[in-house]
């Protein structure tokens, strides 16, 4: 099983196309980055748009690495799924577009292990991308603006952490994230494995990733009840759990999370779909015919 | 003689077409063994199914005496085979295409090895191109040196002759010759070159529509009861309206230039020449044809 | 002799404690607070409001006469209300003689007196003020303002060893502050089922810090620039 993933990750790392979504990353955090760091203020000042009549606001203080990771990742766990969208999504379709599938699916490998070594690429790839955003979102951001204190604006409320507990919340979010887009690779992969050209799995995975992001986003009572609960991109957003806090007559209480047993049931529904998306892969991909 | 592949009743439905239809045949160990049919006939199917790319709809296959079904990976540690046009990453060299593939086959393969299977294909000059930059026939080439890596006992090839110029194709055969004759691979050969089939193969399975028209021995299919005459006269137009008004009409096939094609049995060849010339047409040449292509004509054109 | 000496005496400092105007209680309190020049603290910071959770803050807080006040935090982010100048009693008692003061005599409860003040000046911020003056320490103990622009904020102190300065070791200040709501699309909530808060609560619309100070610097001088 290692030699097999050692060869999908040699084809996935020789490709060009891969290095696309780390340049992609790239551009867009120094964007971000150079953005806030020339008009930060006002961005500040939309958030604190509730507080400021109210409070006098140390923008300065509030403009630091910590913030500024924390609005790049805001942004860029809608847009990083498409990137992991681009390599699942053309595990199984582009082998089959390029011919190559009929002559790996003729090896003495079994399909299932075949689909399994591909997936743990993908996914290895995906752990990649998100390291990538890592350093560049939070250690770039460090370097760029310091640390102090992190303000999290909520809806309804906002939560000040101490820089002193922030930084293992961001290791623990960086390890929902994973999960998270681990669940967009699984689903991309699974519709690969229906396609005999990438471009369709990819553009279909944007397309439920939208959908279902606006449904989650939307507050309509029906919805709230029915489907929200169940579509993956409500339970995407659980990394942001670690930076909700608990609270004592208003004072924010250190290293607690307000509910933590939520984010286990965000992560553990991720994994369901995980699981899901691949069971349905594999059962397909073991009866399909491969006339690619 | 062993048989290293036994298909039984084999049978491969789309929907409500049989493309392939109730299939039987037996290929031996250490033979060529030539499949041959129409576009269209069945013979892609037929080898995915051998390939496991295909699961069949009925019948069986067994492989080196093994159910396919229940030793699939043992079996296939054993098999090379390209299909149709062979496709190699084309972002990758020839040599790392070859060593990725040997490797997926669970061989360890030195770098002297590799080398050598791409200079039996004629690419060890252009192991280090990537594939983008190569010719058809190149790929052609590679297609084969990636069946033959793993060392397998029984090749099969799915049209391995095409887009290869006159030299590779000679180049190709001996490979194939070399193969089976000093080797003593079993080697199953699909190609729609039926003079380099007949050059090569030991038996031959013709399928049309599915089903198995004919199998057998090269050399016994050669030697027909039955044969193609050719005859060659000034005017073949007179010749074919003579020829309506005898009972060599039912033998006629085709008219075409100078050229009159008839089919009889091979004992009446000497009577027809005699009553030929009773017909006073200028005849210039009288041919047996009983060549491989005429014998697939024969059985496979409407 | 004797006593009528002790009697006498006794009858003139009830007369100073208990029989001063309302003025000149105030006046007593003012000099009190005119004592410090300027000082520095140290503090803790508590931040108490409904749509607001902040970690207790250290901070150091700078006054020099007559009426700048900073307060710092060096280390993280905390959040002042606005009207937070007016945690230092000298600011609004700096002009006292621009008020008219109005005795209310005793607060049942406490034993403390009360005065009302109503500036005189019509442009000033501070449309009434309420003081609630321990007589004893000559220590304003809670205060009760309505500005003209910021609605009404209260004061609550606390003293200990600075109290000969007028400066308290805990003060309390209530504020009112506004709604807190931000667009949806803005921040891109995590549902995570933790209790909503109620219409009422989202409503209170007040808020409360609390500061303990230690190590005060009284009258050692603070440069103009802390206040920029």
């Amino acid at each position: 099983m290692l030699n097999l993933l050692q060869i999908e990750l040699f084809k996935i790392f020789k490709r060009p196309r891969t290095y696309i979504a780390f340049a992609v990353i790239t551009v867009i955090v120094l964007l971000i980055q150079v953005a806030l760091k020339f008009g930060g203020q006002e961005y500040i000042a939309l958030m604190m748009s509730g507080l400021n009549e109210s409070f006098e606001v140390p923008a300065e203080e509030i403009l630091n690495g910590y913030l500024v990771c924390f609005v790049i990742l805001n942004l860029l766990l809608i847009h990083v799924p498409i990137l992991v969208a681009l390599i699942a999504g053309d595990a199984i379709a582009g082998e089959a577009n390029m011919g190559t599938l009929r002559i790996l699916a003729s090896k003495p490998i079994s399909r299932t292990k075949l689909l399994l070594v591909k997936f743990t690429a993908s996914s290895i790839y995906t752990l990649l991308l998100l390291i990538w955003v890592a350093f560049f979102a939070l250690l770039v951001s460090i370097l760029l603006f310091g640390v102090n204190d992190l303000f999290v604006a909520r809806e309804l409320e906002s939560n000040i952490i101490s820089a002193d507990d922030v930084l293992w919340r961001y290791m623990a979010a960086f390890g929902f994230a994973a999960i998270g887009l681990i669940c967009v690779a699984s689903l991309a992969f699974m519709l690969s494995v229906f396609a005999e050209n990438s471009i369709g799995p990819i553009v279909a995975t944007v397309c439920i990733i939208i959908i279902f992001t606006i449904l989650t986003q939307l507050q309509i009572p029906f919805y709230d009840e029915t489907i929200k609960p169940w579509l993956f991109t409500t339970h995407m957003l659980g990394w942001k759990g670690f930076f909700y806090v608990k609270g004592v007559e208003g004072v924010t209480v250190h290293g607690s999370i307000e509910n933590l047993a939520a984010i286990f049931k965000s992560a553990f529904i991720l994994m369901g779909y995980i699981v899901l998306f691949l069971v349905v892969a594999i059962v397909y991909f073991k009866k399909k015919d491969i006339l690619s | 003689m062993s048989s290293i592949i036994s298909v039984r009743d084999l049978t491969k439905s789309f929907g409500e077409i049989n493309a392939v239809d109730h299939l039987t045949f037996t290929v031996n160990e250490k033979e060529v063994y030539g499949f041959l049919g129409q576009n269209g006939a069945g013979k892609s199917t037929t080898i995915r199914m051998l390939l496991t790319l295909i699961k069949p709809s009925e019948g069986t296959i067994d492989i080196f005496g093994l159910s396919l079904k229940k030793h699939r990976n043992e079996i296939l540690r054993r098999i090379g085979g390209i299909i149709e046009k062979p496709d190699m990453y084309k972002y990758l060299t020839a040599y790392e295409n070859l060593s990725l593939f040997a490797r997926v086959s669970g061989i360890k393969i030195k770098h002297q090895q590799l080398m050598d299977q791409l200079d039996q294909v004629g690419l060890a000059q252009r192991a280090t191109s990537k594939v983008n930059t190569y010719s058809q026939g190149m790929k052609q080439r590679l297609g084969i040196a990636v069946s033959l890596v793993n060392n397998p006992d029984l090749v099969i090839l799915d049209e391995p002759l095409n887009g290869l110029d006159p030299q590779g194709m000679a180049d190709i055969r001996n490979l194939i010759i070399h193969l089976s004759k000093d080797l003593g691979k079993t080697i199953f050969i699909s190609s729609h070159l039926l003079s380099e089939m007949e050059l090569v193969a030991d038996s031959l399975l013709i399928i049309d529509k599915g089903k198995k028209i004919v199998e057998g021995k090269m050399n016994e299919m050669l030697n027909p009861a039955t044969t193609n005459v050719e005859v060659e006269t000034a005017s073949a137009e007179m010749l074919y309206q003579k020829l309506m008004d005898t009972t060599w009409k039912e033998a006629f096939r085709s008219l075409e230039g100078k050229k009159i094609l008839l089919h009889m049995k091979r004992e009446e060849v000497p009577v027809f020449i005699k009553e030929l010339t009773l017909l006073n047409v200028p005849v210039y040449s009288i041919r047996p044809k009983h060549s491989l292509e005429d014998y697939f004509l024969s059985l496979t054109v409407r | 002799m004797k006593y009528l000496l002790i009697i006498a005496g006794w009858l003139w400092m009830s007369y100073n404690i208990y029989g001063q105007t309302g003025p000149e209680l105030l006046l007593q309190v003012r000099s009190n607070l005119d004592k410090v020049k300027d000082y520095e603290a140290m503090g803790k910071l508590k931040t108490n409001v409904v749509f607001l959770k902040t970690p207790i803050a250290s901070i150091k807080v700078f006054y020099k006469k007559p009426d700048k006040l900073k307060i710092v935090n060096e280390k993280g982010i905390s959040f002042i209300p606005k009207g937070s100048v007016n945690i230092n009693l000298n600011n609004f008692l700096s002009d006292a003689g621009n008020y008219e003061v109005i005795d209310a005599g005793k607060e049942d409860v406490s034993g403390l007196r009360i005065l009302k003040l109503l500036p005189l000046d019509e442009k000033s911020e501070i449309v009434l003020s309420t003081l609630y003056i321990d007589e004893k320490l000559r220590v304003i103990k809670r205060a009760r303002n309505t500005t003209r622009d910021n609605g009404t904020y209260e004061l609550e102190m606390i003293y200990g060893s600075q109290v000969s300065f007028g400066l308290p070791d805990k003060i309390i200040f209530s504020f009112n502050t506004k709604d807190y709501k931000l667009p949806k699309g803005v921040t891109f909530d995590y549902d995570n089922g933790a209790a909503k808060k109620t219409d009422d609560q989202l409503k209170n619309r007040k808020g409360k810090i609390e500061i303990t100070y230690s190590e005060y610097k009284i009258n050692k001088g603070v440069d103009d620039s802390v206040f920029n």
